[in-house]
């Protein structure tokens, strides 16, 4: 099975198969990061069509030095991005209701529907929570927890899409998964005590 | 709760670090000896798990592929090639003269070492072969001279020299070179006496000058010029070198060079006396190197040591 830097310099020869090839095997991560960015399949499937003609029209571009994965998600966040802003214009429809002062997602919490259930994220509901958390978590937060554990990117790739440094893709990951954790009622072990008393 | 510094706990951020294995042992130790940061470290994993959940909706990959290639019919294949920027094209540039500058060091250098070793083989080639010339040029200049014995016993000479080469390691090498020149290469000095009887007593070296193959062992066995006849030697035995044949042999000598020849024996006309004519033959006799000449008009058999001109021993031929 060819590589996608093979595949990459076949499609770049004109190679129709290899480029079909190469976005398939892709397809998925790129939906997947541009729905945990957009907040909804609609909007993600925009972008990640999009995302897929931007990778066809900047292929020639790819110069090789990082992994196509890493730019190929690059493409794929700035279309998500692109997509966002595209639907702030738009009238909105998300029920999440936004604390634009804090930027978090101020009514999550309370939408829980068992804040007790601790540790476990798995219901449908949960899923739902968890999708308006991230919504509502600000893009310089969301998008490099979104690159992490979707995209599977590390640190210093992180870095390169986002053009920040290491240090602060780190540290804002943190400060994402936190404010996550708090805007889906989880304090630190579920002791909301310990969380205040640490806190400086 | 705002989204700054004093939202995150330096326990939240280390339970971060953890999930992305960016901690270090004695941090991970850390939080395994804490129940609150494993319970943080499980939330914010099942969080990943959750987040990295997403299925792709029907229809969406085909409609995207579509889109995606129906933009690539529609790009140039020009549009499709790798972008080189300017940076990139001078770098390739420098690349390139960078490549041809190494690969036009290193054509020096191997033609330096080509001419050095040229010129060290010419010079070696220059001097075996003047010396191989010298040879065949008394080779030649003898034999016209209806020297029989000493023509054949230069060639004998040479043959020797090749023998002995096959059959001793530190004998010369005579070899043809390129551009037909015979070139001898070893130890400098070569001995017409490589493949010589060696006697012991006077009786042996009678017994053998008088042996029926000593004639013709001695026009093949001695050395090439055994023996400075007077006019009125044999012709078959005495030989009349030229005397730029004898001088160059003198040369060949004083070079030291490894020749197939004879050696100061015979070769100076004023050093050795005329009687020693007869047929001859190149003898280790107790352990030296001598010339055994028969001169059968003096009815004797003497043992000649070459490099004087002086006889060893004046045997009565019987």
């Amino acid at each position: 099975m060819p590589d996608d830097h093979e595949l990459v310099a076949a499609a770049r020869g004109g190679d129709r198969a290899s480029l079909d090839q190469l976005l398939r095997r892709h397809y998925d991560r790129i939906f997947a990061v541009c729905r945990r960015i957009t907040g909804n399949e609609t909007d993600a499937a925009d972008a990640a069509q999009e995302a897929m003609i931007a990778i066809v029209r900047s292929l020639a571009k790819f110069d090789g030095r990082s992994s196509f994965s890493t730019w190929v998600y690059r493409v794929a966040t700035n279309a998500s991005l692109d997509e966002l802003r595209r639907r702030k214009r738009r009238p909105l429809s998300t029920s999440a209701r936004r604390d634009d002062s804090t930027g978090e997602a101020g009514s999550v919490e309370n939408e829980r529907a068992d804040p007790e259930s601790g540790v476990r994220l798995d219901s449908i509901g949960d899923r739902i929570l968890l999708d308006a958390a991230l919504a509502a978590l600000a893009e310089d937060f969301r998008v490099p927890v979104v690159l992490r554990d979707v995209g599977g990117l590390d640190y210093a790739e992180i870095a390169e899409v986002l053009d920040v440094p290491v240090g602060t893709v780190k540290s804002r990951i943190a400060r994402g998964r936190a404010a996550l954790a708090r805007s889906l009622g989880h304090s630190f072990g579920n002791q909301p005590d310990d969380l205040e008393r640490q806190t400086p | 709760m705002t989204m700054n510094d004093e939202s995150l706990t330096p326990e939240a951020e280390l339970a971060s670090a953890a999930l992305d294995n960016e901690v270090t042992a004695s941090e991970r130790a850390r939080i395994e000896a804490s129940p609150n940061l494993v319970a943080e470290l499980s939330f914010y994993a099942e969080m990943r798990t959750q987040l990295a959940d997403v299925s792709t909706p029907p229809g969406a990959l085909d409609d995207a592929l579509a889109a995606a290639l129906a933009a690539f019919d529609e790009t140039p294949a020009r549009d499709l090639a790798p972008v080189v920027t300017l940076d990139q094209r001078r770098q390739r540039q420098y690349r390139w003269l960078g490549g041809a500058a190494a690969a036009a060091v290193v054509l020096v250098v191997a033609a330096g070492v080509v001419n050095n070793s040229a010129s060290n083989s010419d010079s070696e080639s220059n001097a075996v072969a003047s010396s191989a010339t010298i040879v065949d040029q008394k080779i030649a200049s003898a034999a016209p001279t209806s020297a029989p014995a000493a023509a054949a016993g230069g060639a004998a000479a040479t043959e020797s020299v090749e023998d002995s080469a096959a059959a001793d390691p530190v004998a010369p090498q005579a070899t043809t070179a390129a551009n037909g020149e015979l070139v001898i290469t070893g130890p400098a000095e070569v001995s017409a006496w490589v493949s010589a009887p060696t006697l012991d007593t006077p009786e042996e070296v009678l017994v053998y000058t008088e042996g029926e193959g000593f004639a013709t062992d001695s026009a093949s066995e001695a050395p090439a010029v055994a023996t400075q006849g007077p006019a009125q030697g044999p012709a078959e035995t005495a030989t009349e070198p030229a005397p730029e044949t004898a001088a160059t042999t003198a040369t060949a000598t004083a070079t030291a060079t490894a020749t197939a020849t004879a050696t100061a024996y015979g070769t100076s006309p004023g050093q050795c006396p005329s009687v020693f004519s007869g047929p001859s033959a190149a003898v280790i006799y107790q352990g030296r190197q001598v010339v055994v000449v028969r001169d059968d008009l003096g009815s004797q058999v003497l043992i000649i040591d070459p490099v004087g001109c002086t006889i060893i021993a004046t045997l009565p031929a019987g």
